[in-house]
């Protein structure tokens, strides 16, 4: 399976055309520049919906993808899946019951994690620390 | 005097050998990002960040901040984000420490919270030029990185010595402070090999300071004489205690309004001025914000977040930053296919992961 993509160097911003294809745990590009990296060697950006993907290669030099539903593919027979978080960005039923479960943690955190730590802090406080904002706080009311 | 050298110009392709340079198409800047991906993104790092009692939060803003750089297009081409989560982290760790003790220093003792505060200001401006250097090294367009070759001791006079003397003559420094603060930003940023320049004088930005004064006064008298009128044709409730308290009110929030809709006028004017004066090599940028399409989003984006409970900021935040990119164009710039590396270093994110908790913005 070959996937259309621009190679550039990181060291001229001139862009190449060449074609991406796997094969025995080897990327192989072919055409205005021809090279071989180990699979393994490569990092795959994060899939977007609205952006094409990127391979980068160890030396600083990356492909932008121009076929991003073929290089899927691609990616697909090495064996790539996306993260958890990815999956989870991508999709919006996980996008909505993280909303909900944010809107949970932050009103729960409020009404219950807020006194809880209060009375935490509380106790913890050492007896010194307790007699210093005391003074601190009576000086400054008579202050003002 | 000058009109008939223009007509003649304009003229120019009639003459013989005038069609031999074509003007040079500009680039246009293009956002492809939508608020609805934004979203997605937003709210599961918002999750993985409360979670984690806040420590995602640097792996969070890295996501986001490669969403938007890599939806920025220019020439079918987008940009890269290349911050690493890890010395983001740091970065905010170190700044929370510095905040903590700032904080238990002044309960404790006066003294230790001089100390503390002087080392403070005494560490911002370095802070500030770290940030600057994080935040362009790692930002790439084609595979070429930008950088920021700026000296510190110029950050320490810029940001210590002029702020001060603006302190000391009330403000009036401000438009020339601001200037030179731009100039040190933009004449000393590199886009691999080439250099970026600053072209705004002082005076220019005395000139727009000066319109965005008047401009806030008229609306400010504006307000006032309104609010005069107003209370004069309904005199009767003059003679009412609530009627001075119902002035006071209208006044109040008509200068709030007031205040929304004239900060992005303001702002409108200093992006246009900042970014139509900036060069890159040969190249230069060209950027035409309309102050009313900013007031609309702006105003609009505000009404919206209040009324979803704050879920619709990152629509917000994607509208904004579509129409200020989209409003920059880049001219003279060739095919953008020659621009040469340049040798670089790892650098940590010590100053930007601080300057991000003291909520400084230094992007515009």
């Amino acid at each position: 399976m070959r996937v259309a993509a621009d190679y550039f160097d990181g060291q001229i911003s001139r862009s190449l055309q060449v074609t991406l294809d796997e094969h025995e745990d080897l990327a192989i590009l072919t055409g205005e520049i021809e090279q071989q990296c180990p699979l393994f060697q490569l990092r795959v950006s994060e899939r977007l919906a609205s952006q094409p993907r990127r391979v980068t290669f160890p030396d600083g030099a990356f492909l932008v993808i121009r076929e991003n539903e073929a290089f899927v593919a691609l990616l697909a027979t090495t064996g790539h899946r996306d993260s958890t978080i990815v999956r989870m960005q991508q999709s919006w039923p996980a996008t909505v019951a993280a909303a909900m479960a944010c809107v949970t943690l932050i009103v729960g955190g409020h009404l219950v994690g807020l006194p809880l730590a209060a009375e935490v802090v509380a106790w913890a406080m050492p007896e010194s620390a307790n007699v210093i904002i005391g003074r601190e706080a009576l000086l400054s009311s008579i202050n003002i | 005097m000058t009109l008939p050298n223009m007509s003649s110009t304009l003229s120019s392709p009639a003459r013989p050998g005038a069609t031999e340079s074509a003007p040079p198409m500009p680039h246009h800047f293009e956002f492809r990002g939508t608020g609805s991906e934004y979203f997605r993104i937003w709210i599961v790092n918002l999750l993985l960040t409360i979670i984690t009692l806040g420590v995602y939060s640097a792996w969070a803003k890295v996501r986001k901040a490669r969403y938007l750089y890599g939806s920025t297009n220019l020439d079918g081409h987008t940009f890269q984000y290349h911050g690493n989560p890890m010395a983001i982290f740091k970065g905010r760790l170190m700044a929370l420490t510095m905040i903590i003790c700032y904080n238990l220093a002044l309960t404790f003792s006066l003294t230790v919270g001089v100390v503390v505060s002087v080392a403070l200001v005494l560490i911002l401006p370095w802070l500030i030029w770290k940030s600057l250097q994080y935040k362009l090294h790692n930002s790439s367009y084609r595979g070429i990185r930008f950088h920021f070759g700026g000296e510190l001791k110029t950050a320490y006079k810029l940001y210590r010595g002029l702020a001060l003397l603006n302190i000391l003559t009330l403000g009036l420094l401000t438009p020339l402070v601001h200037q030179r603060l731009k100039k040190y930003q933009h004449d000393e940023s590199y886009f691999g090999q080439t250099r970026f320049g600053f072209h705004a004088s002082g005076a220019d930005f005395y000139a727009r300071y000066g319109i965005g004064f008047f401009i806030f006064v008229v609306g400010a008298v504006a307000i006032a004489a309104s609010v005069g009128v107003i209370s004069l044709l309904h005199a009767p409730i003059e003679a009412l205690p609530r009627g001075a308290a119902a002035k006071i009110f209208v006044s109040v929030i008509a200068t709030y309004i007031w205040m929304f809709i004239f900060y992005p006028i303001f702002l409108t004017m200093m992006q246009n001025l900042i970014w139509s004066k900036t060069t890159l090599g040969d190249a230069h940028f060209i950027s035409s914000m309309k102050w009313s399409r900013v007031v609309i989003i702006t105003m609009t984006n505000l009404i919206c977040i209040v009324f979803t409970l704050g879920i619709f900021i990152p629509f917000a935040k994607i509208r904004t930053l579509r129409y200020r990119i989209e409003s920059l164009s880049v001219t003279n710039a060739g095919d953008l296919e020659q621009f040469i590396a340049a040798p670089q270093s790892e650098l940590t994110a010590t100053g930007e992961g601080a300057a991000d908790l003291f909520g400084f913005d230094i992007s515009l």
